[in-house]
């Protein structure tokens, strides 16, 4: 199968939850692919959907807006996103937009 | 298309890639008077001897003129001014020559007309070529005005997101480069302001300066980026505080529902004397520069505005002392890449910025912009922003 350029996402369901290990640059072009994955798995009604960013070593702006926008759905329909893994730019990123404190949940 | 037989199989089909090359031509340029030009220089010397294209068929002056002797240029077109374009139809005789005038068409309406002339006859094979071509020169004119009116828009409303111009701040310099993402047709997210407020209630005067992000480009982006500044400016400009007014602008943003976009944006206000209250949402953190070149962020992280309801801010306070200059840029700077490489990595705007001790705001600000746009071959696809304040010596 091909890959989508850019941003490759592998969805795992266990125990209640989803976990969405992304690999590559969440941007402009590859943020849609993501916001059809989160929003699809909270629809199907997903308690909880964790989203691994490990693997990522990008994430812009509409990649931000697509994890909040994912978050809100998520709180109004009583499930949660959260994020774990980021590091680098991609943590620097979540940092300074102060999204880290919704998003990231301590361990 | 259909041969009249008059032409041999070989030269028809020199003329069919005579027609797709000129297509490809057209296509190409989407400015208006380039492309009324290229017209012209298509139909001369190929179809005819000389061409004249007018931007509007009740207007008698061409807007340009081709002919194959330059010298005949200016008696043509003073011919075509004074007698009126040949008629239209079949070619006929005019001034010794053949000539006739062809409507553009596009889209249903006329949008021009070119005349043609030829000092010997217009074969069959000639008058269905020079339709064809014009034909898909009146799209492509079309185009290129299509686009040309939405270029104009989209600079007007990007000029509209800019403050016209910048108070005086007494005792503080100030430096701003801005650049848009070019594309010519997208509006971007970036903005900048500052301005004058209320003076305080110990009466000192105060200044507010601003800039943000909205995430994404394009005329919706563009709308939360004029809502967010003109609200700005209203809100500081009646004294409320710099946490009070990001409040409100985020309640703003939120209550634009679906439409809303997120904002990124430090907020900062300015008294006399170099105090600073700041507050930044979201946005890459402002520097400090000290004349002896150390660098720190000047404010902590906050939550960018747009996304939750029940967010609070706090403003962070500091002096800008004499030499010290204030950095605030937006991420077109820090994420501007080179390949797999951003500006932004390993604190790479504060190592660009130590180098800039001793530099005047203006010079700070032009420095940024130059090492920007050096840093990757690539150019950007995202607008940036770049503000300097800094403290009189």
């Amino acid at each position: 199968m091909l890959e989508p350029v850019g941003l490759a996402l592998d969805t795992t369901r266990q125990e209640g939850r989803a976990l969405v290990t992304a690999r590559g640059s969440i941007d402009l072009h590859s943020s849609e692919s993501l916001r059809e994955c989160l929003t699809g798995l909270i629809d199907e009604g997903e308690p909880e959907v964790i989203v691994d960013l490990t693997a990522v070593d990008f994430c812009d702006s509409s990649g931000l807006n697509v994890l909040v926008r994912a978050y809100k759905h998520a709180r109004a329909r009583g499930s949660s996103v959260i994020v774990t893994g980021a590091y680098g730019r991609v943590e620097n990123v979540l940092r300074t937009t102060g999204l880290d404190r919704f998003l990231i949940r301590e361990s | 298309m259909s041969t009249s037989g008059e032409m041999t199989e070989r030269s028809w089909r020199g003329w069919m890639s005579f027609i797709a090359e000129a297509s490809d031509l057209l296509a190409g340029t989407l400015d208006p008077e380039r492309t009324l030009a290229l017209i012209a220089q298509l139909f001369v010397p190929r179809l005819s001897t000389w061409c004249a294209v007018y931007n509007d068929e009740a207007d008698p002056r061409p807007a340009y003129v081709w002919h194959t002797d330059e010298e005949q240029s200016d008696l043509l077109r003073h011919r075509l001014i004074t007698d009126g374009p040949p008629p239209q139809g079949p070619p006929s005789g005019w001034h010794g020559e053949v000539a006739c005038t062809i409507p553009l068409i596009a889209r249903g309406r006329p949008i021009g007309a070119i005349a043609l002339g030829r000092t010997d006859r217009f074969s069959p094979d000639h008058i269905e070529l020079a339709e064809e071509l014009s034909r898909r020169s009146a799209l492509a004119l079309d185009n290129a005005r299509l686009f040309a009116g939405q270029t104009a828009m989209s600079k007007a409303l990007q000029r509209s997101l800019l403050p016209p111009d910048l108070p005086e701040v007494p005792g503080i310099e100030v430096g701003v480069v801005y650049r848009p993402a070019d594309h010519t047709v997208d509006v971007g997210g970036d903005f900048y302001d500052l301005f004058a407020c209320k003076p305080g209630p110990d009466g000192a005067r105060r200044w507010r300066f601003a800039i943000g992000d909205v995430c994404g480009t394009g005329p919706e982006a563009a709308a939360v980026t004029g809502l967010a500044r003109h609200a700005l400016r209203i809100l500081a400009g009646e004294g409320l505080s710099v946490p009070v007014v990001m409040e409100r602008l985020n309640r703003l943003i939120l209550d634009e529902g679906p439409r809303g976009r997120l904002l990124t944006l430090l907020h900062g206000e300015i008294t006399e004397g170099g105090g600073l209250g700041l507050v930044c949402a979201g946005h890459p953190l402002p520097l400090l520069l000290s004349p002896d070149g150390t660098v720190v962020e000047a404010a902590t992280p906050q939550p960018l505005l747009g996304v939750l309801d029940e967010v609070t801010f706090e403003a962070g306070h500091l002096t800008l002392l004499p030499g010290q200059v204030l950095l605030s840029v937006t991420d077109g700077v820090t994420e501007r890449r080179d390949g797999e490489l951003m500006l932004g990595d390993g604190h790479g705007l504060e190592a660009i910025l130590a180098d800039c001790a001793g530099l005047s705001a203006g010079a700070v600000a032009a420095a940024i912009d130059r090492r920007v746009r050096d840093f990757g071959a690539e150019p950007g696809n995202d607008d940036m922003a770049i503000v300097v304040l800094r403290a009189a010596d």
